[in-house]
């Protein structure tokens, strides 16, 4: 879940909603998350100091935009490449 | 529709202990979460229930509060100790004072004691509450049991920094009326009550159950009898105590008294805090 949030928010700042949207189109609705127990997660990550949050103001609905901030981009990079070696793995196992 | 949602959802966070402004940010979220949720899908079943989102919520405030607020007391029980030291060290300038020569003779020696004794229970209780929440950070919830542990560990070394303060200012009032002195001890004071506000607010929040918490030697990493464990930390104590003693006292007897003291003090507390601290279960 967290290298999904964090990776989502890397591309470009988004609030709760735009994460959800964002994993779900890049998994081609593969991945399509309990949208409201994804607030916790990012709760968590912000109070990790991974992510930064902020309110705005856009088509004059308020919504809180969350960013990555510089530990949380170390943190993504470390959580790709440990996937990347598990994904690598299974499938080195299971081909 | 919406408006009914988040009726249930404040209600569901009330329950579980999240109020004010974090309950606040949480339903302006997810109000526009479900007014973009009901203009594209027209239904906003999938933000998911109420109680389960409240439930989530709560867990996560609980172990995110519970941990920073540990945090807090390891430096505000740091910051008392730098004020322990500055005291002793102010009092150690001058000639010891006799004992039972205070104004109020069982104050004077009660604060004397407290002096000995509070600070080593403060600096253990605190080590054990940051070493579990040091331990266990990494986790996205924890439980409420691990979570309470935690909270008490702390509550329980901020409790006896605020007696080591409360005996600085009598073993003042007693022996030396000095404004340093005092100071020290009202800034201590005041440290103490915030991590203390600090560490009742993270209780607030209701975690998930998770069934019984781990005891001290799930954190040490080794597992022996809690008693065993229990007489040779207060064996080693007592030497360190002996040692102290004699180079303070400069002859044995006093290293003997100090032992005593020391090697009780431990083994008194483990029976009265053993429990409590998640020391033995």
């Amino acid at each position: 879940m967290d290298l999904l949030l964090l990776a989502a928010i890397a591309r470009e700042p988004l609030h709760g909603y735009g994460v959800v949207e964002a994993i779900r189109d890049a998994s081609a609705g593969e991945l399509d998350l309990a949208e409201g127990t994804v607030y916790p997660a990012l709760y968590r990550l912000e109070g990790a100091g991974l992510l930064s949050s902020k309110w705005t103001t856009v088509g004059g609905r308020r919504r809180r935009v969350y960013r990555l901030t510089r530990l949380g981009r170390r943190r993504l990079e470390r959580e790709r490449k440990d996937w990347n070696a598990f994904a690598g793995a299974v499938k080195a196992v299971t081909a | 529709m919406i408006d009914g949602y988040l009726h249930r959802l404040e209600r569901e966070l009330a329950e579980r202990g999240v109020r004010g402004a974090s309950a606040r940010r949480v339903l302006a979220e997810a109000r526009d979460h479900l007014v973009e949720l009901a203009e594209k899908d027209g239904t906003i079943e999938a933000f998911g229930p109420s109680r389960q989102v409240a439930a989530e919520i709560a867990a996560q405030l609980a172990t995110t509060r519970t941990i920073r607020s540990t945090y807090g007391a390891f430096g505000v029980l740091a910051f008392v100790g730098f004020a322990y030291l500055a005291f002793m060290a102010v009092v150690g300038r001058e000639e010891s004072p006799d004992l039972f020569g205070a104004r109020h003779e069982l104050i004077g020696v009660a604060a004397a004691l407290g002096l000995a004794l509070f600070p080593q229970v403060a600096f253990v209780a605190g080590c054990l509450a940051l070493w579990r929440a040091l331990r266990l950070r990494g986790a996205a919830t924890l439980s409420s049991e691990e979570l309470d542990i935690i909270r008490r560990r702390a509550s329980v070394a901020l409790a006896a920094a605020g007696l080591a303060a409360v005996s600085m200012a009598a073993w003042s009032l007693e022996f030396r009326v000095d404004a340093t002195l005092l100071t020290l001890a009202a800034v201590s004071f005041l440290a103490v009550g915030g991590g203390t506000a600090a560490v009742a607010r993270a209780g607030r929040p209701r975690a998930f159950g998770g069934g019984a918490a781990g005891d001290l030697f799930d954190d040490l990493g080794f597992r022996m009898d809690p008693w065993h464990f229990a007489f040779l930390f207060a064996a080693a104590v007592a030497f360190l105590g002996f040692a102290g003693g004699w180079v303070a006292e400069g002859d044995p007897g006093g290293g003997l008294v100090w032992a005593t003291f020391e090697g009780a003090g431990v083994l008194a507390c483990f029976a009265a805090l053993g429990r409590r601290l998640a020391l033995r279960r």
